[in-house]
């Protein structure tokens, strides 16, 4: 503690150096967040995107109607555990409002099979039971309903469906927004196989998981549609870019360093008679050299914060939004990289011979 | 503090091998309570003898002998900490810090000897207050005068109570009523029971010291 205010009172008795040492820190930080922070931010938002729902859905069309995707395997692939959401839909069929007519707007309707409220959110009314439907919100003007009520039917009219309620369409399943839902009796099949998975990057595991569940008879009878490229690109872009961010990173700090020993040095040559002075009062070698790299690490703090400030501030109005432990990592980094920087002059400062130096004029 | 007793024995010193040797086996005891001054034409080492008992350098051959035991090949950390405890250092031109006060100056000595500042700083204002200083205190060094500047620097040296001082031409650049202020407080610190070692070839200060080293 003495050391630390001793080493505050020394930083302050060298303005100039220790001014010299915050603008060199601060510029560090400062080019650090605006080139390597900018690529952080961007690799960020590239990780965000990946993280939303639409970048994690997967689905299987079962092309040759082979019925692979039933309930059973529904329920099966819905318990792998990298998989947040799974639902299968059927070939959609065409309906009409039943109290119009055939003569009424023409809309899809798609059998759904397995936990709906997981895929919609519920406007008004209920979940539909096995034969009854619900129809979206957009959906709904254009079948003349000022509610969710009533039934609708084929366009010959031979089959109907009871409407018990409304639904917004949430992400990744927004085209369902485009119709209605019609709750799948049991021992269905369905067509479409829509899944979300917990993490991009677990998308091929799953895929292989998912296809081996469904055991497709004939490997051409089943599309498939996963984001496992989008991840491998992404993937690759951010090793990229955490390889070039890594390189400049080290630039940026070597010459940062380079410049506070410089200063460093150049301030313990400029202040020799005042450290001859204290070696012959009696401070030891090491204290000595605690206190110069203490000095400079003192101050380094201080400019670490100020360039991380300024750096964080740009980026933010020029619209990259730095994340904050990348911000504070650098700083903690640049005051490192400036401390271990002044260690070599305050080696050189604890072996100057004090006699000498106090006999210079 | 008056028990301990400085000493050398058979000393040479050479500032580098082949060079010329000084001091020439030079075997004196330092007692306390007496002002010795060390004299000699320029260049027998005067100031270099103050540094060789300061243990700031080794002797060529010979002992530096404190409460009798040989501390001058002893490690540089050990020989820090009998600066920074046991000798008080008044240099020619007083050498306080110019970007500090001067209070802060006097307090420096207990930073190295690991006394807190809270705890020698009435002793501070007790040695300014001494040695009519104490206004001085928030003073910066260049609001003193050479004679304060002078003064200060013995009140450094005797912040942390040292058995020894060390004061190298310590009126060299004073007038003589600032020089003699400054030996009236030297003498008064030898008859606190501390050796004070002066170098000097100040036929003044020659005239009122206890004893005479000469190279």
């Amino acid at each position: 503690m003495t050391l630390l205010r001793e080493a505050l009172a020394t930083a302050w008795a060298s303005r100039v150096s220790s001014l010299l040492t915050i603008s060199v820190v601060a510029a560090m930080c400062c080019a650090c967040l605006l080139t390597v922070g900018r690529s952080a931010a961007a690799a960020g938002e590239i990780a965000a995107r990946m993280e939303q729902a639409g970048a994690r859905r997967l689905s299987v069309v079962d092309t040759a109607a082979a019925g692979f995707i039933n309930p059973r395997t529904l329920s099966m692939i819905q318990g792998l555990s990298t998989v947040e959401t799974a639902n299968a839909l059927g070939s959609p069929v065409d309906v009409v409002n039943g109290a119009v007519g055939a003569g009424g707007p023409r809309i899809p309707a798609w059998p759904i099979l397995g936990e709906v409220a997981s895929t919609i959110t519920l406007v008004r009314g209920r979940i539909p039971q096995p034969g009854e439907a619900m129809i979206s919100t957009t959906i709904q003007q254009t079948l003349g309903l000022t509610e969710p009520v009533g039934f609708l039917s084929t366009p010959d009219g031979t089959v109907q469906y009871p409407v018990v309620g409304s639904f917004s369409a949430r992400a990744p399943f927004e085209d369902l927004g485009a119709g209605a839902l019609i709750a799948a009796p049991g021992g269905a099949v369905g067509r479409e196989l829509r899944v979300v998975i917990d993490d991009i990057t677990s998308a091929t595991p799953t895929v292989a998981a998912i296809l081996t569940t469904l055991s497709p008879p004939d490997p051409q009878a089943v599309s498939v549609e996963s984001p496992t490229a989008i991840a491998d690109t992404a993937r690759d872009l951010n090793a990229q870019m955490a390889g070039y961010g890594r390189s400049l990173l080290l630039m940026i700090l070597s010459v940062g360093g380079f410049f506070v020993a410089s200063v460093t040095l150049a301030d313990v040559l400029i202040r020799r008679r005042d450290l001859g002075r204290r070696r012959t009062l009696g401070i030891t070698r090491s204290d000595l050299a605690t206190l110069v790299t203490t000095r400079t690490l003192t101050v380094a703090v201080l400019g670490a914060g100020l360039g991380c400030a300024v750096g964080w501030a740009v980026n933010r109005y020029t619209g990259y939004l730095t994340p904050i432990p990348f911000t504070a990592s650098v700083g903690i980094l640049a005051a490192l990289v400036a401390g271990l920087a002044a260690i070599p002059p305050a080696w050189y400062a604890a072996r100057l011979d004090p006699v000498r130096v106090m006999r210079t004029p | 503090m008056a028990e301990s007793t400085l000493a050398v024995r058979d000393l040479r010193f050479a500032y580098r091998r082949g060079a010329e040797e000084l001091f020439g086996g030079l075997s004196h005891d330092f007692e306390p309570g007496q002002v010795t001054a060390v004299t000699g034409p320029s260049g027998r080492g005067k100031s270099t003898l103050l540094h060789v008992l300061g243990l700031l350098l080794t002797p060529t051959a010979g002992e530096v002998l404190l409460d009798g035991r040989d501390v001058s090949r002893v490690r540089d950390s050990a020989r820090s900490a009998i600066r920074a405890s046991r000798v008080g250092f008044v240099f020619q031109d007083s050498e306080l810090d110019q970007a500090r006060k001067v209070i802060d100056s006097v307090l420096e000595p207990a930073l190295y000897a690991g006394n807190s500042r809270q705890e020698r700083l009435a002793h501070a204002r007790e040695l300014l207050d001494r040695f009519g200083l104490a206004e001085r205190a928030n003073h910066r060094p260049g609001q003193v005068s050479g004679g304060q500047a002078q003064r200060l620097a013995v009140c450094r040296a005797l912040l942390n109570s040292p058995d020894i001082v060390l004061a190298d031409e310590p009126t060299g650049n004073l007038d003589r009523g600032n020089a003699e202020l400054v030996l009236q407080t030297l003498r008064s610190t030898a008859v606190g029971g501390s050796t004070v070692i002066v170098a000097t070839h100040d036929p003044f200060v020659l005239d009122q010291v206890d004893r005479l080293v000469a190279l």
